[in-house]
């Protein structure tokens, strides 16, 4: 079947401009998260449920149930592809993997990583080294991306995110290949390895758009994997290899090799201490909690001539909804791992009917989110002879549970807390996910006196820079020359704290509260606007008498 | 290959994993399905998760499991106009490309060029067994015979299927091809 050029060309070009990665992971993921409570095939289910629900309770214990959970998984027979290459390295005493991908027009991406059990890991990718002890990670860049100054460059630490659990599945990126890939065999793939080992293939189904995976290994029922080559086909249909994995078992790694030694000069920063030190929930202003899950209030400030309230807020699940509604572990990379308990808006949006939310910032890390932000009242205004004229503002609200005005009394301000679940489990009336808010009254501290738009953005960057190490927050606004799609605004860009500067940023926060006031006009409705008369004839004619 | 019907009743058997090579055959019409009715990446890679998540709960009722393709499409266009009707409520709300950006998600791109949003609307426009057809020809470059395998249809049959799908998106999309 042969199209005409114009389409596979469109088509091709479609392909490659593709804007979302593989919805396999995701979609897999929140089928596991609701198996408990809702599948198609009972009897296999019920027991797999029960692992299931084990396993989710374990990983939300933190690391030492991940190791329990580790070994659990180990104890028994591996059955998927990701289980059959965890229990080869389990039961080595050390080994050395590399992982390479094939990037069209470039040489490629190599990653080497060494391992000794018991003792812990080194992971080399061309711009950033990993070191793991079982109980802490460093990670420090090199290469381009190292800073220019050797005496600024920063290691990070942070708790170990689990080795067995997140890292080596993070690093490994393996679909969820059913347990029976040792049935597909595939002889012609047989070979022998540079060490001697004959080697048998397998030719595996990967449940990812067009990929298939060839596995090489070592003889027997459980033979440990050698190598994995992850194919995709090209334009013309061929398969290409896409990226592969290859692992020596037993190989010398002197202990050398996986020692920590930091790079000349470097500053430690520890994650977890910026993260948690920053705004710790014993200090918050204001604790409040809804439907399972407790807002706090680090910090606010009303912004001068009544333009706003900045808010610094994070929202987590209580002991008993964590308990009820085990959150899952999401893998983002080797160094960072999503625990999804809730999460605050993360762009600009209408607060109700009176206030606009803007977004300045996000951070999220151990299932806590936090969130920086400033509402704004609405300035309702019509368009006259090209000019903006403000309608007059009132105190009252139309909105049930919506306050008339930011600030009620002196010292005080009214703040909307919001937040969204993950849970798979909890969903609205129409099957959406569920969203928990609520109005505040708290009053402002002595030593925050109205300031300056310009200001609260930089103390959230200030704030970002220390907290979003990593990758773990993020800031955000309408970066420049971003066009509208369609709708009255234009997407939200996020920004990393470090790349950024203040008047860039502020200029981006600038741009988002731009947007949301054009939404802010309001027409007046004339004769022609009218619905027709009940008797019939055309919308603005006269009734006949 | 196993076929979608082969498939499905082994997920229904207790096989979840199984579920995730459905997936991944058809994530990209359910992706074009929900694109459609949204306009918004994101939005649509929600609503096809979530369309997919409703197939997988609801596959007990697919009282034809050949035609799962076509069956998960019109879930997928349900639960777009659902997301959509909800997004009317909220009409200056922005999910722009912030949420996924700030966990560390890349995705292969953020942009798409108007003759593929082109072609994206055209190819939402066929039918749906004939969408399932034209994207796993022509998204997922899948030979003619693997498809025919994978729907359980005579070779024939799908050739047929990808001869009126093309037609109508050389129709549909003049613009585009010129």
């Amino acid at each position: 079947m042969k199209a005409s050029n114009g389409l596979e060309d469109q088509m091709a070009r479609l392909r490659s401009e593709w804007p979302v990665g593989s919805l396999v992971s995701g979609v897999m993921g929140r089928i596991g998260a609701v198996a408990a409570a809702t599948s198609p095939a009972p009897a296999e289910e019920d027991r797999r449920r029960g692992r299931g629900r084990w396993f989710a309770g374990l990983a939300a214990s933190g690391l030492a149930a991940g190791l329990l959970l580790a070994w659990i998984m180990l104890a028994g027979r591996p059955t998927t592809l990701l289980a059959a290459v965890r229990d080869g390295l389990q039961k080595s005493r050390s080994a050395y993997l590399v992982f390479t991908s094939s990037v069209s027009g470039s040489d490629g991406h190599r990653v080497e990583m060494w391992y000794r059990r018991d003792e812990g890991l080194r992971v080399e990718a061309p711009d950033r080294v990993i070191v793991e002890d079982g109980t802490h990670q460093w990670s420090w860049a090199i290469g381009a991306a190292a800073a220019p100054n050797a005496g600024d460059r920063v290691v990070l630490r942070q708790r170990s995110p689990g080795f067995w659990t997140t890292q080596l599945p993070g690093m490994l990126a393996l679909p969820d290949v059913p347990g029976a890939w040792r049935k597909a065999r595939a002889p012609e793939l047989d070979r022998e390895l540079p060490d001697g080992t004959r080697a048998r293939g397998f030719e595996v189904t990967l449940p990812g758009a067009g990929e298939r995976g060839l596995v090489l290994a070592e003889a027997g029922d459980e033979g440990r994997i050698r190598e994995i080559r992850v194919q995709a086909r090209d334009g013309g249909g061929a398969w290409r290899d896409a990226r592969a994995i290859r692992i020596d078992y037993d190989v010398p790694v002197p202990p050398e090799r996986i020692a920590l030694r930091l790079p000349a000069g470097s500053r430690v920063v520890d994650r977890d201490a910026a993260f948690e030190g920053r705004y710790p929930l014993e200090r918050a202003l204001s604790r409040v909690e809804r439907g399972g899950l407790l807002f706090a209030v680090h910090d606010i400030q009303p912004l001068r001539d009544r333009e706003g309230v900045y808010v610094v807020s994070s929202v987590r699940g209580t002991p008993e909804y964590l308990k009820r509604y085990p959150p899952r572990r999401r893998p983002i990379n080797p160094e960072v791992v999503m625990l999804d308990v809730a999460y605050q808006p993360m762009g600009n949006m209408m607060e109700g009917t009176k206030y606009d939310r803007i977004v300045l910032g996000t951070a999220n890390r151990g299932g806590v989110d936090y969130s920086w932000w400033v509402i704004v009242p609405r300035r309702f205004y019509e368009v006259k002879e090209g000019r903006r004229v403000y309608l007059p503002e009132g105190d009252v609200s139309a909105m049930p549970g919506e306050p008339g005005r930011l600030d009620p009394s002196p010292g005080r301000v009214n703040v909307p807390l919001r937040a969204t679940c993950w849970s798979e489990r909890l969903r609205d009336e129409r099957e959406g996910q569920r969203e928990v808010s609520i109005w505040v009254e708290m009053a402002v501290p002595a030593d925050r006196p109205p300031t300056t738009l310009d200001e609260v953005a930089r103390r959230a960057r200030g704030d970002l820079l220390l907290m979003g190490v990593g990758g773990v927050g993020r800031l955000l606004g309408v970066a420049a020359g971003t066009k509208a799609e369609g709708g009255a605004l234009r997407p939200i860009s996020s920004f990393d704290p470090e790349s950024i500067e203040d008047a860039e940023f502020l200029a981006a926060v600038r741009r988002g509260l731009d947007d949301l006031r054009r939404c802010d006009q309001v027409g007046s409705i004339g004769p022609e606007d009218g619905l027709p008369w009940l008797g019939g004839g055309r919308g603005g004619d006269e009734p006949k008498p | 290959m196993r076929s979608d019907a082969e498939i499905v009743r082994v997920v229904l058997r207790g096989d979840r994993d199984a579920f995730a090579v459905l997936v991944g055959r058809h994530e990209r019409a359910v992706w074009a399905t929900a694109w459609a009715v949204l306009r918004d990446h994101h939005a649509a890679a929600d609503a096809a998760q979530d369309a997919f998540l409703l197939a997988f709960r609801r596959l007990d009722r697919l009282s034809r499991p050949d035609r799962f393709g076509a069956w998960l499409l019109r879930i997928a266009r349900r639960e777009s106009v659902r997301i959509a009707r909800r997004r009317a409520r909220d009409p200056c709300r922005s999910i722009g490309g912030g949420d996924a950006d700030a966990v560390g998600i890349a995705g292969p791109s953020s942009r798409l060029s108007a003759g593929s949003e082109e072609i994206l609307a055209a190819l939402a426009g066929l039918p749906e067994h004939e969408r399932v057809v034209v994207s796993m020809r022509y998204l997922d470059l899948l030979p003619v015979a693997e498809i025919a395998a994978a729907l359980d249809r005579p070779v024939g049959t799908v050739t047929k299927q990808l001869s009126r799908a093309i037609a109508r998106l050389k129709s549909k999309a003049k613009g585009v091809m010129g």
